[in-house]
């Protein structure tokens, strides 16, 4: 049967419809953040097998948004009893130990809901190896900066968190209201809600603060009320990534190197290093 | 596009020696630009020196004060580090204020030399400046050295800048180096509860220290659940891809620590300065070369503060920063006793002014000392202070101070009465004859010096 929200979203423009639907969505449902497939496999196998290298499932946690913004969870939540508070991949990991990690980890893969939009599989990895370089980059220009590095790369990982969740939804209401969108209705949806609902996923995970920040205003830092630093290398470690793939130009930076006091030559000692920081991210991934 | 401007000072560089010469010249009524390469006033300092460091030496203070960190206790660092960013943020407030009225202009950018006259300065989005001024200070201050053969990642391993940056408490820390720096990071960490493993080369740190002072300390530190591996080689460091940093040392021990700390000295900022084009360079070591007055070899080019050397302290700085401009301006400089005191914030303080016992032996043939201890102080007990002591230093016959030498709490403020006991040339005996406030640290001053007063007038009754 269809919902009520669903015969009025009828009546609208195509993209008015997928708007008002997912707002509804979104209001109504906890966010869910699935695992892609292919990473879900890789916790599994890694976690199942006693003879493997625990250096191979920490690679792993830093280069799936979904397994690092998962563990970081967990690892906050009362379960664990942390005697305090989980605020990057690395901690978790020394907090841990090897071998809870392991379970914790499998635990997640076993239980949580693998990505079911099959149509928008190819976007979602495209994303995720896109966030996988952009903390890459993340990590690079706060280790020039002599800044923190782990939280600058926690938030080049999850700044798109938000758009495999709204891709999910799409794909929920497409099956319940027998809907089909336009790939460009799909990027309006996605440009209008991947950052308030990347904000709210983990903020309601209890992920750290500067991640909030992130996840809500790497399009815009100048908005940022807090962590203005982490957003603008967030924002910074986005755009370069995209530069990786030919898909910015890198035009209008120099607020951005102003507000991180970067100058023209510390920017071209981080394009010197680009190549490097794409090999690797993609060798990892 | 570019815009000039001329001025009678120029000033590179907004930490303790650049808005010290900033605020001297302005007042002095010289027009004066102060160029900062960062978008915030006030150097490494306000922002990732003494300024942050010392505010979490308070709070760590503060926690042994209670008692210390509890055995499976964790301290929230997030506080810390949130208590520590407002000092940062109210002290660059307070610079910037004071730089603005003075009169002195600030233009943010990065400034380097055009020629012995001209700045030029330039940064992202804005028309290329270029100043013109009559004199130009360099106080571009310095920042954390970067040993070949430790791998500094900032993420793992951090120097002294980045560690200020870190989100959470590491229950394992090994530090390496010798000096001031290490020396107060290494009980910073040890007070918090964090395990400590602090390494260097040489047998004691802080070797420009009393021994008796620095045995003091590393009890205290010991105390604490710290390590000091003195005379040792590092082999190799590295990261083991999943949660420790290994450390390897010359003699086949292994370290396995959450994190690692460098914290082997500094490096002056001036390669980015062009210096060249203003007829300068630097020396072996990196430095700056001026004269007594703080004039390069170039006229009209000072330079004060870490650029050019030790002492490298944010107070010694400040003078000099005041001093060169005070010469270049033709104003009075009044010649001041060599009486800088040294101060190390660690846990437990120290300090310093004058010469220690085996200096004055060295050059004077002797020396006697007196030495109070804090727990036999009223204060002491009172404050449940169970380490700490006063040498107070005087010449062979027990009469002129030559020196002082504090371990414990409040020695960084402590120290500023044996400053003034060097400058006024006060004897021994200024100490006994005068009331000191009771109960206070302080009264230590009259202890020591009580002792130096009984071998002085045992040594007469035996040559009578």
């Amino acid at each position: 049967m269809e919902s009520p929200i669903a015969k009025t979203a009828q009546g609208s423009a195509p993209g008015a419809a997928l708007e008002v639907l997912l707002a509804a969505h979104f209001a109504d449902q906890a966010l869910e953040l699935p695992l892609l497939p292919t990473y879900a496999t890789q916790v599994v196998a890694l976690c199942s097998d006693p003879s493997s290298d625990a250096r191979a499932l920490a690679q792993l946690l830093q280069r799936d948004p979904a397994l690092a913004a998962h563990v970081l969870a967990i690892a906050n939540s009362a379960a664990l009893g942390a005697r305090e508070p989980i605020v990057s991949l690395q901690q978790a990991v020394a907090r841990m130990g090897a071998r809870t990690l392991a379970n914790v980890a499998l635990s997640i893969a076993v239980k949580t809901k693998v990505f079911s939009a099959g149509k928008h599989l190819e976007r979602v990895q495209k994303l995720w190896k896109h966030s996988s370089l952009s903390a890459a980059f993340a990590r690079e220009i706060a280790r020039s900066r002599r800044r923190n590095v782990e939280s600058a790369f926690l938030c080049g990982l999850l700044h798109e968190v938000g758009a495999p969740v709204v891709l999910q939804a799409v794909e929920v209401i497409q099956a319940k209201c027998k809907l089909e969108f336009a790939a460009e209705e799909l990027d309006l949806a996605i440009a209008h809600f991947h950052t308030e609902v990347g904000e709210r996923l983990v903020r309601s995970w209890a992920l750290p603060e500067w991640t909030h920040a992130a996840a809500r205003y790497h399009h815009a830092p100048h908005e940022a009320p807090a962590f203005s630093d982490e957003v603008y290398t967030t924002h910074l470690a986005d755009r370069l990534a995209l530069n990786c793939h030919g898909e910015d130009e890198l035009a209008g930076l120099d607020p951005v190197l102003s507000a991180l006091c970067m100058y023209e030559e510390d920017l071209a000692a981080l394009h010197e290093q680009s190549e490097n920081i794409r090999a690797l991210a993609e060798v990892m991934s | 596009m570019s815009e000039t401007r001329t001025c009678d000072v120029a000033i590179l560089g907004s930490g303790p020696g650049g808005h010290s010469a900033a605020i001297e010249a302005a007042r002095a009524g010289a027009r004066t630009i102060l160029v900062e390469r960062d978008s915030r006033v006030g150097g490494e300092c306000v922002h990732r020196g003494t300024i942050p460091s010392k505010t979490l030496h308070e709070r760590a203070q503060a926690l042994l004060r209670t008692g210390g960190v509890k055995a499976g206790e964790r301290v929230p660092i997030d506080a810390l580090m949130r208590r520590k960013d407002e000092v940062v943020s109210r002290n660059e407030e307070l610079v910037a204020a004071q730089v603005a009225n003075s009169g002195a202009e600030v233009v943010f950018g990065h400034g380097r030399f055009v020629s012995a006259h001209e700045i030029e300065v330039r940064a992202p989005g804005r028309p290329t400046l270029n100043i013109v001024a009559k004199h130009i200070v360099i106080a571009t201050g310095s920042r954390p050295r970067k040993p070949g053969d430790l791998p500094i990642d900032h993420e793992h391993v951090f120097d002294s800048d980045s560690v200020l940056a870190m989100t959470w408490l590491p229950e394992s820390i090994t530090v390496f180096g010798g000096g001031v720096i290490a020396s107060e990071f290494a009980s910073i960490f040890a007070a918090l509860g964090s395990r400590v493993s602090w390494i260097d080369r040489s047998a004691r740190p802080l070797g420009f220290l009393d021994e008796e002072i620095v045995e003091t300390f590393l009890k205290n530190f010991r105390a604490m659940g710290g390590t000091w591996c003195g005379g040792r080689q590092v082999k190799q460091v590295q990261w083991d891809g999943v949660s420790r940093v290994i450390t390897e040392l010359d003699d086949g021990t292994i370290i396995p620590t959450e994190q690692a700390l460098v914290a082997l000295g500094r490096v002056a900022n001036v390669e980015r300065l062009n210096l060249p084009a203003a007829g300068l360079g630097t020396s072996a070591r990196g430095h700056i070369e001026v004269d007594a007055t703080l004039c390069t070899k170039v006229p009209g080019i000072y330079a004060v503060g870490d650029v050019i050397g030790p002492p490298a302290l944010a107070a010694s700085s400040m003078e000099q920063g005041r001093r060169a401009v005070r010469h270049m301006l033709g104003l009075e400089t009044h010649t001041s006793v060599d009486a800088t005191p040294s101060g190390i914030y660690a846990l437990p303080e120290m300090a310093c002014v004058g010469i220690d016992e085996a200096t004055a032996r060295t050059r004077f043939g002797g020396a006697v000392v007196g030495v109070a201890n804090f727990a036999d102080l009223a204060r002491g007990r009172i404050n449940g202070v169970r380490d700490g002591k006063l040498k107070l230093v005087a010449d062979p016959l027990g009469q002129r101070v030559l020196g002082a030498q504090i371990v414990g709490e409040s020695a960084t403020e402590l120290i500023h009465i044996a400053q003034m006991a060097l400058i006024g040339n006060l004897n021994i005996d200024a100490f006994v004859d005068h009331v000191f406030n009771f109960p206070t640290f302080a009264e230590a001053y009259r202890l020591a010096a009580l002792e130096i007063v009984a071998v002085r007038s045992k040594s007469l009754r035996l040559s009578a």
